[in-house]
C-alpha cells in the first residue's frame, strides 16, 4: 500500500513542475555565477590592456615606426625596441627548434613505443608524473639550472644560444604532455586499422598518428612558445643585458676588420628580449621611460602573445574540422 | 577417404593454413583463453562462435599478433600461420599476409580512394594503384556506389559501406588469409546480406576466420565451426574450445551439450 501511495505522489503533476522548477533556478543561478566570474575575469584583463594601451599611447602615434625601429636610448622619445624584437624572435626560433622536435619525440615515445618493447609503462608513468611537476617548477629555477649548466661548464655566455636552451628546457614539459595527450586521444581503432595493413610502427606513426594528433600537438607548441616569449625570470638569471644597441651578426656580413661572419655567429651574440626591456624601462625613474616605453613595450608584448595564442586557437580549430570519427 | 574417427581427419580439408598448439593468452596472470589446439583450413570459411567473454577476440587476434599492441598479453603454445611460426615472423610481414577487418568499422580519415591506396603504398605495391583501388571496391560491390566521389572522405559513407571499404582495404593487399571479427556485428540486415555473400566468394581465394554472435549467419556462410565457451576453474573464467566440426555436423548434431545448448539458446 504504502509504494502505491508513493508512486501516486511522484507521478503527482503538481509535485514534478514544483520540482522542475527548482532545478532550473540552480540552473540559472550557476549561469549567473558563471557569467559573472567569466566577466571579472575578462574585465581585469581589458582594465589592464586598457591602461597599458593609454599609458603608452604616447609612442604608438606618428612616433610608432621611431619606437619599433629605434635602438635603446637615453633619451625616452628616441628610446625603441628594436634589438628586443629581433632578440625575442632569435630567441624563440632556437627555442622552438630545440623543444619541438626533442617534445614531440618524447611525446611519441611515452606514448606510442613505451609498455610496447619499449620501457614499461609504469616507467613511462613516472617519467610523465615527473615532466608535469617540470612544468610545474618557477622558471627562475630554470635560470639557475642553465647558469650552472650551459653558462658555467658549457661556457655559453650571455648569449642567444643559451637563452634559447634555456626556454626550451622550460617549455619542453608542456609540448611533451600535450603531445602524449593528444595521441592518446586518437582512438586505438585507427592504429589497429593502420598496423593491421601492415605498416610499420614508423609509418603508423608518420602517417596517421601525428596528422591525426597535429591540432593538439601545434596548440602545445604554440602554448608553449608564448609563455617563453613572455618570460624575462631565467633571462635576468642567466646575465640577459638590459641595455644593447646593436644587433646579432647578420650571417655573411662583412666584419669590421676583414672577413665575414660565419652562418651560426648569430647565435653566440649578446641579446635582449621584450620582457626585460619592459621590465628595465619600469625601474628607471624617468616617468618617459617606466610609464610611456614600458606601456608601449608591453602592450607590443602582450600583442605578441595574444597573436601567438589566436594562431593556436585557429590551428586546433582548422585540424579539427579536417578530421572526425 | 575421410574417416569420421577423429575430429581431426572430419574437417581436412584442402591444406592446413593455421595451427593452433596448446595455446593460452593471459592477460596480466589471468588467462583469457587456455589450451586451444586447432588447424585451420585454407580456402574455407571458419567461424569462432560463443558467448561473450569466452576469447574468440583475443584468440583471433593473436592469428596476426595484434595482441602485441596490448601491453601485458603473454601467450603460450605455438601458433602456426603456413607453416610458419608467428613468433619468429616479423609482425609486419605477418600482418601483410593476414589481414584483418574490425568488428567496427575503421576507414583511415582521408579520402575513399587513399584507404585502399594507402595499403599499397606503404608496402611498396608496384604495380598501378588506380587499377588495384577499383578492382577490389568491385570486388566488395562498392565500387558503383562510390566512383563518383573517390577523393571524398571516407567516414562520409554509411556504416555498412564504410565497413565494406575495410573489407576491400584489407584484400587489396591480397593477403593469404583474412580474420574478421564480427563485421556485421553494427551492420543492419542488408548490408549484412551483402558481406555474407562477399564471403562466400571470398574462399576461392583466401582462407577466412570470422567471428560471429550470429547463428544464421555461421550456418550460411561457414564451412567450419569452432564454438567456444566460458569454464571458471580456480576463481578465474576463461574460455576453451569445446567443439570443432563442420558446419553441418555442428548443427545438426552437436556432440556437447554446451554447443546444443548454445546452438538451442538455452541456459545451461
Amino acid at each position: 500500500m504504502t509504494d502505491a501511495n508513493d508512486i501516486a505522489q511522484l507521478t503527482d503533476l503538481q509535485t514534478i513542475r514544483k520540482g522542475i522548477n527548482a532545478r532550473k533556478l540552480v540552473d540559472k543561478i550557476f549561469v549567473a555565477l558563471a557569467l559573472g566570474s567569466l566577466f571579472s575575469t575578462l574585465g581585469v584583463l581589458i582594465v589592464l590592456i586598457g591602461k597599458l594601451v593609454i599609458e603608452g599611447s604616447k609612442r604608438f602615434g606618428s612616433g610608432f615606426l621611431t619606437f619599433i625601429t629605434s635602438v635603446p636610448d637615453s633619451n625616452p622619445e628616441e628610446a625603441g625596441i628594436k634589438i628586443a624584437i629581433v632578440g625575442s624572435i632569435l630567441v624563440i626560433l632556437v627555442t622552438a627548434s630545440i623543444a619541438v622536435p626533442l617534445g614531440i619525440g618524447a611525446g611519441i615515445y611515452l606514448e606510442e613505443y613505451a609498455g610496447r618493447g619499449g620501457i614499461p609503462t609504469w616507467v613511462a608513468n613516472i617519467i610523465e608524473v615527473n615532466i608535469s611537476n617540470l612544468a610545474g617548477i618557477p622558471s627562475i629555477i630554470y635560470g639557475l639550472l642553465a647558469l650552472g649548466v650551459f653558462k658555467a661548464q658549457l661556457k655559453l655566455g650571455e648569449t642567444i644560444i643559451t637563452a634559447g636552451l634555456t626556454l626550451a628546457l622550460l617549455i619542453l614539459p608542456i609540448i611533451i604532455v600535450t603531445t602524449r595527450e593528444s595521441i592518446k586521444a586518437i582512438p586505438q581503432a585507427l592504429r589497429e586499422g593502420v598496423y593491421a595493413i601492415g605498416a610499420s610502427r614508423w609509418q603508423t606513426i608518420w602517417d596517421h598518428i601525428l596528422p591525426a594528433s597535429a591540432g593538439g600537438i601545434l596548440t602545445g607548441i604554440i602554448v608553449g612558445l608564448s609563455r617563453a616569449i613572455g618570460e624575462a625570470a631565467p633571462l635576468v638569471t642567466i646575465g640577459a643585458l638590459t641595455f644593447l644597441t646593436f644587433l646579432p651578426p647578420v650571417p655573411f656580413s662583412p666584419k669590421q676588420g676583414g672577413g665575414v661572419y660565419g652562418p651560426f655567429d648569430w647565435l653566440f651574440a649578446p641579446f635582449t628580449v621584450m620582457p626585460i626591456q619592459v621590465f628595465d624601462w619600469v625601474g628607471r625613474p624617468d616617468p618617459g621611460f617606466n610609464v610611456v616605453n614600458a606601456g608601449a613595450a608591453a602592450v607590443i608584448l602582450v600583442f605578441m602573445t595574444l597573436s601567438m595564442n589566436a594562431l593556436a586557437i585557429y590551428l586546433r580549430v582548422y585540424f579539427r574540422k579536417r578530421i572526425k570519427w | 577417404m575421410r574417416t569420421e574417427q577423429l575430429t581431426s581427419t572430419i574437417l581436412q580439408g584442402e591444406g592446413v593454413s593455421i595451427s593452433l598448439e596448446n595455446v593460452t593468452v593471459f592477460y596480466g596472470i589471468n588467462p583469457a583463453i587456455q589450451d586451444v589446439t586447432m588447424e585451420i583450413f585454407a580456402n574455407s570459411v571458419t567461424a569462432f562462435i560463443g558467448a561473450s567473454g569466452c576469447g574468440k577476440t583475443t584468440l583471433l587476434r593473436c592469428i596476426n599478433r595484434m595482441n602485441d599492441l596490448i601491453t601485458n598479453t603473454q601467450i603460450t603454445g605455438e601458433i602456426r600461420v603456413l607453416g610458419e611460426d608467428v613468433r619468429k615472423l616479423d609482425p609486419i610481414d605477418l600482418r601483410r599476409r593476414v589481414g584483418m577487418v574490425f568488428q567496427r568499422p575503421n576507414p583511415f580519415p582521408t579520402s575513399i580512394y587513399e584507404n585502399i591506396a594507402m595499403g599499397l603504398k606503404v608496402n611498396g605495391f608496384k604495380g598501378d594503384i588506380a587499377e588495384q583501388v577499383e578492382k577490389y571496391l568491385r570486388l566488395v560491390g562498392l565500387y558503383d556506389e562510390v566512383k563518383d566521389r573517390l577523393k571524398s572522405n571516407a567516414l562520409q559513407l554509411s556504416g555498412g559501406q564504410q565497413q565494406r571499404l575495410c573489407i576491400a582495404r584489407s584484400l587489396a593487399l591480397e593477403p593469404e588469409i583474412i580474420l574478421m571479427d564480427e563485421p556485421c556485428a553494427s551492420l543492419d540486415p542488408i548490408s549484412s546480406i551483402k558481406i555474407d555473400n562477399l564471403i562466400t566468394q571470398l574462399k576461392k581465394y583466401f582462407t577466412v576466420v570470422i567471428i560471429t554472435h550470429n547463428l544464421q549467419q555461421a550456418a550460411r556462410i561457414a564451412d567450419r565451426i569452432a564454438f567456444f565457451k566460458v569454464v571458471e576453474s580456480g576463481g578465474a573464467r576463461f574460455g576453451v574450445l569445446d567443439e570443432y566440426a563442420t558446419s553441418t555436423d555442428f548443427f545438426t548434431k552437436p556432440k556437447s551439450a554446451d554447443s546444443y545448448n548454445y546452438i538451442n539458446t538455452r541456459i545451461g
